[in-house]
């Protein structure tokens, strides 16, 4: 594991240093796909900017309430930003709670040794799972509004879970993985969101042909 | 092409009940023992894991073994008398150590000795009068055994002798080591 990276005298979190990278990839996705949509590129960026500060600001907030009788005498400290004082469970740090979230022990014959013993390479299957995700969307045809949205969301919660089986961190409530009520509840929904709108866009927009 | 679920409505009952079921019967075939949720019995610097014991030398002439401090939570701060973050941290930690002390919080303050000076560290803790132990790791063993990779670090420790949580990099306000030492502290002892 890498949770820092050096260069020199200077030592880099390697957290931070993944998650703006990710971020920038994604703009610039982004501003690609508002191109081709004829949206303006700078209003998506900004949009992704604001995202990333009201996640921030979010996160914050939530520590903050989560431990008021630290900051009720200290309200300066409040707006002290550190990374350390986010909260996991809100915005746009949501996913990082299991984020480096280490696999179950097992013995395969891809299992990585790590923290002593042989383990599922979760992070490698979610890597995968990314990847497929992120060819079936870009594969997939703009149909109507959302689409690819609401197909992102559904594949990307049934890959959490179905993957969370094999993390040996999870957290549970009753024997039972949280991340996966979550998934499933968000899966659902996703699915519900799609059947509208290709509903509503298979009566507006395109007459259905059963014969295709 | 996948639409072709959604629209179709004999399609979509099958798709979405089909989905659910499988959500739950996977949900519930991948449960886990409480009992295998509980802390690891192996020694790891990684938060859900044993912190890896170590006997070191104190500054004023006493020896600390973290294993014996089971029961207490404990804050391991790896530092050194020339690291800029790690000296600035030093008072918060004191203030903070002071404020909960009495509710059974320790501050283990390991100097990486075998990469500073036992005469600066000393003039360093005197200098600002911190009352925490300084622990004196002259070999190195206890900084190599929790993986040191960058100063300060700090190693939030469990009444159950489990890491908690792991800073790495400073200083560290004092809001975020009180937070921190609060959610420690509310855990039941084992």
């Amino acid at each position: 594991m890498f949770p820092v990276i050096r260069i020199a005298s200077l030592t880099i979190q390697a957290r931070g240093l993944i998650l703006l990278a990710a971020f920038w990839v994604a703009s610039w996705a982004a501003e690609r796909a508002a191109k081709r949509l004829a949206l303006r590129g700078d209003d998506v960026y900004n949009l992704g900017f604001y995202g990333v500060v009201a996640g921030l600001l979010g996160a914050r907030l939530g520590y903050v309430l989560q431990y008021w009788s630290v900051y009720q005498n200290d309200l300066g400290a409040i707006f002290a930003l550190n990374f350390n004082t986010l909260s996991p469970a809100a915005g746009l740090l949501a996913d990082l709670a299991s984020g480096d979230g280490y696999g179950a022990p097992a013995q395969l014959p891809w299992s990585i040794n790590l923290w002593g013993e042989l383990r599922h390479p979760t992070q490698i299957y979610h890597l995968l799972a990314a990847i497929g995700i992120g060819v079936v969307l870009w594969r997939s045809s703009h149909l109507f509004d959302g689409a690819r949205f609401g197909l992102f969301i559904a594949l990307y919660t049934a890959s959490r879970l179905f993957l969370e089986t094999f993390h040996g961190d999870s957290a549970t409530f009753a024997g039972v993985r949280v991340v996966q009520i979550w998934s499933l509840a968000a899966l659902v929904v996703a699915l519900l969101l799609l059947r509208r709108w290709a509903e509503t866009w298979a009566r507006d927009v395109q007459p259905v042909h059963e014969t295709t | 092409m996948w639409v072709r679920a959604f629209i179709d409505p004999r399609r979509w009952n099958a798709l979405l009940i089909g989905i659910i079921t499988l959500g739950i019967v996977w949900i519930l075939a991948s449960r886990i023992e409480v009992s295998a949720s509980g802390p690891s019995a192996l020694p790891n610097p990684q938060i859900g894991f044993a912190a890896p014991d170590f006997t070191l030398d104190t500054l004023d002439g006493g020896t600390i073994t973290l294993s014996e401090l089971r029961g207490q939570p404990v804050l391991i701060n790896l530092w050194a008398s020339w690291c800029p973050p790690c000296r600035a941290e030093m008072p918060a930690l004191d203030t903070v150590y002071r404020k909960y002390r009495e509710a059974g919080f320790v501050v283990l303050a390991v100097n990486t000795t075998f990469q500073d000076s036992e005469a600066d560290a000393r003039a360093f803790a005197q200098n600002l009068g911190l009352t925490f132990p300084i622990l004196l790791d002259r070999d190195g063993a206890a900084s190599r055994r929790y993986q040191l990779q960058a100063l300060p670090t700090s190693f939030f420790v469990g009444r159950d002798g489990t890491i908690r949580d792991i800073v790495i990099g400073g200083p560290m306000s004092e809001a975020l080591i009180a937070s921190r030492v609060e959610g420690l502290l509310v855990e039941e002892s084992q």
